[in-house]
């Protein structure tokens, strides 16, 4: 199920809602959490029933494990149940991948069934693990299935995240005191909530069809023009911000209605000044992943300069490769992996001292923002791409080695349009006759958007895992009329979009 | 106290808007504005007049496809959504009859209708389809207007795709404003057309009969070709009929112009390959009388019980004995010098317009 779907908005989450608090009424914790378990399967079940098993197999299979760790803290144990969600990721995520290099390498045919890929395993795989490293390091002591249940299925973040860790999540379920309903948490939870779904069906889903048409025009081995190749670059570098922060923001509100606190995954990463900066800022509890379980096993910054940059790209590699089986998502790693080696490489030298001294100044601060944001962008090719060809299609555009024409047959640019057309394409958000005069106006838009405007949680004054750092102290929400009518606008909007847009699914949601 | 007093706020705030929420919702079910809900209950003065079944009709047809069940279904361009009576005498054999015509419909969004019907359809006896050369203009094929190609077929698949609509709030509104000022919904067309309700009989406006726009409906056919994924998609819809030994009968709608020259004729041989079909399209004693039509690219309900004559009764049917010819893949050559020989016999302005 979407919550960008009527379904979910409607009927599933207020049956949910009302039905967790009736729960909490009368028998307490336990029925609480036995009614969230329920309703998060139903959840997990209407996208295809039958992945519910491997589901709840692969839970039963972690608590088992998970226990017998807190029995005897064998590295062995602990080694056999990462291997085991590990093989399971594998099999279902990249079996085709690894097959098919291995017979190319072998110059092999081989024909491999696809398999649908279960829904949120990369995520719920991630947090078995941090679960059973948890419980290795003594950090859970819990033994009860239903609360390990209701942690890993926990419906606001099954799906995409953000990944959370057993302790911060579980001990919100008090087993003493039952959540009960509670304005705060609903009142901010709706906002939030709202806010997500406009920026997912508001603003990604309308910048979908231009991101789609264009890399599709790339994937079909036509080189684009310098204007279409920046359009496609910034459409697509808007859609999955939008996209995956509407629905971490929704997942965060959902959460908060629930009485739960879930962690920020978002902290306007394209106000990002450097690199080290933006994995500070995108996706922070997979970084935080990965920084904990693999950058820092590998020997993060205590062994020396060139270690610690091998670390960096192998991670990096790694959290490319955990996006997608695919080389181009591989390069997307390895391409910021080298990005942040050459960022702690500057801050290795004396020139780092300068540019310390400018950090005030706000020409160099608008340098190094343009610069990171010049970069993220150009490494979206790569990660949007379905093969490196078509990826150098795009890359080679930006830098107008395809001429400044237009690949799109019914792509006409600026010259010879009236005024009023102009005008009225600003209002036709699909019109592909004059489409780079929308577009590049709902680009400029959103770029004062994610670099001027204050962030969701800086608007709903949110601090979990993150310090809110906001001059923006008249934005913040309050329980007010003028944020009643600012939630009512966005929601029916948001609403509006739905009915006129297809309904698309998270992009995360296919990693 | 300052504290409990956010609460008390927040508190509030959040319950007026779910009030809100609630009362919209309650408020559009009740509205229903696209009929989508299958209890359906009519307030005067409410939702008694609905404009969004007029002017965004594919879901609403869609959506009846999922759900309700059919003996005969009519599908086609505008001309058969103005033009063919569900409740034509001439249909009083067939069962339950439900014109599924689309306007502009062309042939890709007729098949993506066709395969709704056949997902859901367990009683589907006949189906009569109604087409024009235009059906098949490649500028169209871009277009999908209601029916995305990756839509599901079930019942619950079209109901989170259109789900939306029995939500939307711009269609409520209009409906409830209509309902209070006792507008004509079909008014809301700038032709004058009534999009008729798919089980009733269409109604033109009396003033617009007898008065043929003549070029204005035909430029937009001035210039296309035909478009080999919607022969493909006319070829398979046939196939799926066939395999599900359900009758099809194909007929070329009639109008006050006709299609005529190098493309007509390939689209002619074409469907011919595929199924007989009765080609109305040429000129004949009954497109010659031009108060049988509703401007120059539409039929009335009167040639539509002609056409329906001819095609389920055949030869024998009482109507013009020139209107109808009934094609197969062996006569299709004879029947194209015979048409030919019938348009330049016609008004050469009538053919110098023709693509």
């Amino acid at each position: 199920m979407l919550y960008n779907s009527f379904e979910f908005i409607f009927v599933f989450l207020p049956l949910a809602l009302v039905g967790y608090f009736v729960a909490g009424r009368f028998n307490g914790n336990t029925l609480q959490l036995s009614w969230i378990i329920a309703a998060s399967c139903i959840f997990y079940a209407f996208w295809d029933p039958i992945y519910i098993f491997l589901l709840v197999g692969s839970l039963l299979a972690n608590f088992i494990l998970g226990q017998q760790l807190m029995k005897h803290r064998h590295k062995l144990v602990l080694v056999a149940g990462i291997a085991l969600n590990v093989s399971l990721l594998a099999y279902f995520k990249y079996r085709g991948f690894i097959v098919t290099n291995f017979a190319a390498l072998a110059d092999l045919q081989v024909e491999i069934p696809k398999l649908v890929l279960p829904l949120g395993i990369s995520f719920f795989t991630f947090q078995k693990i941090a679960y059973l490293v948890d419980v290795y390091k003594g950090r859970v002591i819990e033994r009860s299935l239903l609360r390990y249940a209701a942690f890993i299925t926990f419906f606001p973040q099954l799906i995409a995240g953000p990944i959370v860790h057993y302790v911060p999540l579980m001990r919100q379920f008090d087993p003493k005191r039952p959540h009960v309903p509670r304005g705060t948490d609903l009142g901010i939870g709706i906002m939030f909530f709202v806010i997500g779904l406009a920026k997912k069906v508001g603003i990604a889903d309308n910048l979908a069809p231009y991101a789609d048409r264009l890399f599709a025009t790339a994937n079909a081995s036509v080189p684009l023009g310098f204007f279409e190749a920046w359009l496609a670059v910034l459409t697509y570098g808007f859609q999955i911000y939008f996209d995956f922060s509407g629905y971490s923001d929704m997942a965060i509100g959902l959460a908060r209605m629930f009485g739960i606190r879930l962690p920020l995954n978002f902290d306007s990463p394209y106000k990002a000044r450097s690199i080290i900066d933006f994995w500070r800022r995108w996706h922070i509890t997979l970084s935080r992943f990965l920084r904990d379980y693999v950058y820092i096993p590998l020997g993060g910054s205590h062994h020396g300069l060139t270690l610690q940059l091998c670390a960096l790209l192998v991670t990096m590699l790694l959290g490319g490769l955990w996006h997608g089986a695919n080389w181009t998502f591989v390069i997307w790693g390895g391409v910021h992996g080298l990005l942040l080696a050459i960022n702690h490489l500057w801050r290795a030298t004396a020139l780092s001292d300068i540019s310390e001294s400018l950090l005030g100044a706000p020409a160099y601060n608008a340098l190094c923002l343009a610069a990171t944001f010049l970069s993220v962008m150009a490494a979206w090719v790569l990660f949007r791409s379905q093969s490196l060809a078509a990826a150098d299609f795009i890359l080679s555009g930006l830098i107008g080695a395809n001429g400044f024409g237009a690949a799109l047959p019914d792509y006409v640019l600026l010259h010879g349009v009236p005024a009023h057309k102009l005008i009225q394409s600003l209002f036709e958000t699909q019109s592909w006759t004059i489409v780079p005069i929308t577009a590049t106006a709902i680009c400029a838009g959103l770029l004062f958007v994610v670099w001027v405007l204050p962030n969701s949680q800086e608007i709903m004054s949110y601090r979990v895992l993150l310090p809110v750092r906001s001059r923006w102290r008249f934005a913040r929400w309050r329980p007010n009329a003028a944020w009643f009518a600012i939630a009512v606008g966005l929601f029916y909007w948001s609403l509006s979009c739905m009915v006129m847009l297809d309904i698309r699914p998270f992009t995360y949601f296919a990693f | 106290m300052k504290i409990a007093a956010a609460y008390a706020a927040a508190r509030m705030w959040s319950l007026f808007f779910l009030a809100l929420t609630l009362a919209c919702v309650t408020l559009s079910l009740l509205v229903n504005p696209y009929r989508l809900l299958p209890i359906y209950v009519t307030i005067p003065g409410l939702n008694d007049v609905q404009p969004a079944l007029y002017y965004f009709p594919g879901p609403t047809r869609l959506f009846d496809l999922a759900n309700r069940q059919f003996d005969t279904l009519i599908f086609g361009s505008s001309r058969v959504v103005y033009g063919i009576d569900p409740l034509s005498p001439h249909l009083r054999l067939y069962g339950k009859v439900y014109n599924s015509g689309l306007l502009g419909g062309q042939m890709l969004e007729i098949e993506k209708m066709s395969e709704h019907a056949l997902a859901n359809q367990r009683h589907l006896r006949l189906v009569l389809l109604g087409i024009d050369i235009a059906t098949f203009d490649k500028t169209q094929e871009g277009r999908l207007l209601a029916l995305n190609q990756e839509y599901g077929k079930s019942s619950r698949e079209l109901f989170r795709v259109y789900g939306g609509l029995v939500l939307d709030l711009r269609a409520v509104g209009e409906a409830i404003v209509s309902s209070a000022l006792r507008r004509d919904a079909r008014s809301f067309r700038l032709d004058g057309l009534g999009i008729p309700d798919p089980l009733a009989a269409p109604q033109a406006y009396p003033e617009i009969l007898n008065k043929p726009s003549g070029p204005r409906a035909i430029a937009p056919y001035a210039r296309f070709e035909p478009s080999q994924a919607m022969l493909a998609a006319f070829s398979r819809m046939i196939d799926r009929y066939r395999q599900r030994h359900i009758e099809v009968r194909v007929f070329l709608t009639p109008a006050q112009f006709h299609f005529r020259g190098s493309t007509a004729e390939r689209i002619r041989r074409e469907i011919a390959q595929v199924i007989p079909y009765w080609d109305f399209d040429y000129p004949n004693s009954v497109t010659d009388e031009p108060e049988l039509f509703i401007g120059a690219g539409h039929f009335s309900t009167r040639v539509g019980d002609l056409i329906l004559a001819r095609v389920l009764s055949g030869t024998g049917a009482a109507v013009p004995a020139d209107f109808g010819a009934y094609v197969t893949q062996h006569d299709i050559e004879q029947h194209l010098q015979r048409i030919e020989e019938r348009f330049e016999r016609a008004e050469p302005s009538t053919e110098q317009q023709l693509p």
